[in-house]
């Protein structure tokens, strides 16, 4: 019997498997990371409305995960260790802080990231040795 | 092959989307939690099919 950790889903899991993700709504945590990039990526005054009102719900039942000043440290740290790396990509390093924030979250939290970004994850796992990861596919079509 | 690879690095013992269920008997504010989260993901689609699909790595 496998153990019941956590899911933690990386933003662009959502559009996809929204109505997976509905069933999942009180055994999943939920990271603040994931609403700034949904918010920050929002055109539409109405879209923003309705996030607001999902996140507002969500907290109230303490299901969103926020990075504390540790975790930020943590977390830099960790970014740190890959871009000092032999061969690493110093462009490519710039747009994983999101993506390490919530590899950190998850590692905390007893938890494994779902994404469809393997190849960004598998690098954080190179910095943070505990870090479960799972492919969107794998997880909700098997 | 992408597959085998993530197994091996993280075990095949993480959980599926199946094997969490929902509580059998909601109460009005999980209801409330729902129906918040549906609409939200409405709009993302319906934002989506406006404007094109999202682009979170520049973030």
């Amino acid at each position: 019997m496998a153990k019941k950790i956590t899911p933690i889903f990386d933003t662009s899991v959502f559009p996809d498997y929204a109505l997976q993700i509905e069933s999942l709504l009180f055994s999943s945590f939920f990271t603040s990371i994931v609403f700034y990039e949904l918010v920050a990526t929002s055109i539409d005054e109405v879209v923003l409305q309705k996030y607001e009102r999902w996140q507002i719900l969500l907290n109230k039942r303490n299901r969103v995960l926020n990075p504390t000043a540790k975790d930020w440290w943590e977390t830099s740290k960790a970014v740190r260790r890959l871009y000092l790396m032999k061969g690493s990509q110093h462009a490519k390093l710039r747009k994983l802080r999101n993506d390490a924030l919530i590899g950190r979250l998850a590692v905390i939290n007893d938890g494994y990231v779902v994404t469809h970004n393997i190849d960004d994850f598998q690098l954080i796992q190179k910095v943070m040795p505990s870090l479960k990861i799972m492919t969107a596919r794998d997880f909700f079509e098997h | 092959m992408m597959r085998q690879k993530v197994e091996k690095q993280n075990g095949n013992q993480l959980p599926r989307a199946k094997d969490f269920k929902l509580p059998k008997r909601l109460t009005k504010d999980q209801r409330e939690l729902i129906e918040a989260f549906r609409q939200a993901m409405k709009a993302l689609k319906e934002e989506e099919a406006k404007y094109g699909k999202k682009d979170y790595s520049y973030l």
